[in-house]
């Protein structure tokens, strides 16, 4: 799936709320991530994933689970990394 | 928009186990990870396997900005004994709990107040140079948040005064409003910002 679709995919899931963050290595809450610190809204993470150009997206597989694709978003400065395990959205990073 | 529910299964890539797991949601206290403090009692995914924090649900986030904006900023002066009585004097005034602990919700309010308001910014100013304010010696401290921390230090780059002039000032316009020339209607409006914070 190319950025086309995972961006459709990634806007359905923060809109519908099916949402999670992973915590750290050790089970923390990731400060650096600022959806979850509340830094930043789930519209304006939208709004960063609609920007996004097929440049600034890469897709690679997650260092530890085989199969599993992690996508990373780099729209204007921002990180935004995630991946999808039905039907919810599970963010890494979303950071500048 | 999707509310997960305690005891809800999910599915989450544990860290520990190094693999997809099934989770559930449980109440949990997750720390920060810059070491500074934790979050209480909040909904987060738990790997049935181990029971590792594998992840927060977005609907944490207000409890977790919460957390993380409640960090508190001291502000320490000394004050002549007399301003210390009027504080507590007009704290005790509304009678809605004890004036030690009331006292610092009233200064509070006046910070969010003088700041929004340049003709109180003026009136702080001058109290804070007249002769009643003269003296000090006796400690004050004030825990605040970032929000009243930031409003503090605009009305300091506002005035040009010091911490202790502008506390000075502060609880001298509390003394004129509560104490010397009460105006219901700003009593009531004061009690309001008392009650919601008591």
């Amino acid at each position: 799936m190319g950025l086309k679709d995972i961006r459709v995919k990634a806007i359905g899931c923060l809109k519908s709320g099916q949402i999670q963050h992973d915590t750290d290595r050790s089970g923390s809450i990731d400060e650096k991530n600022l959806l979850v610190s509340g830094q930043i809204t789930v519209e304006e993470v939208i709004e960063l994933i609609k920007q996004t150009k097929g440049g600034e997206f890469e897709t690679s597989e997650h260092h530890y689970i085989k199969g599993l694709d992690v996508h990373l978003f780099k729209p204007s400065e921002w990180y935004i990394k995630c991946y999808f395990i039905e039907p919810d959205i599970f963010f890494i990073s979303v950071h500048r | 928009m999707k509310i997960f529910k305690l005891g809800e299964k999910s599915k989450g890539v544990c860290s520990d186990c190094k693999k997809v797991v099934p989770t559930t949601f449980k109440l949990c206290t997750v720390p920060l990870s810059s070491g500074k403090g934790s979050v209480d009692d909040i909904l987060a995914a738990t790997c049935d396997k181990c029971d590792h924090v594998v992840s927060i649900p977005q609907q944490s986030t207000p409890r977790i900005k919460e957390a993380l904006n409640t960090k508190k900023h001291s502000i320490e002066v000394r004050l002549p004994r007399h301003l210390l009585d009027i504080l507590l004097l007009a704290s005790d005034s509304f009678e809605i709990g004890n004036p030690e602990l009331l006292k610092d919700s009233l200064i509070r309010h006046y910070i969010g107040r003088v700041e929004s308001d340049k003709n109180l910014i003026k009136t702080i100013k001058k109290l804070s140079q007249s002769d009643f304010a003269k003296g000090a010696g006796y400690r004050l401290s004030l825990k605040v948040n970032d929000a009243i921390f930031e409003r503090f230090e605009r009305i300091r780059k506002l005035t040009s005064l010091n911490k202790t002039q502008i506390l000075k000032g502060l609880i001298l316009l509390i003394n004129e409003d509560i104490l010397q020339h009460p105006l219901k209607k700003k009593l009531n409006e004061v009690e309001s910002a008392l009650l919601a914070s008591a």
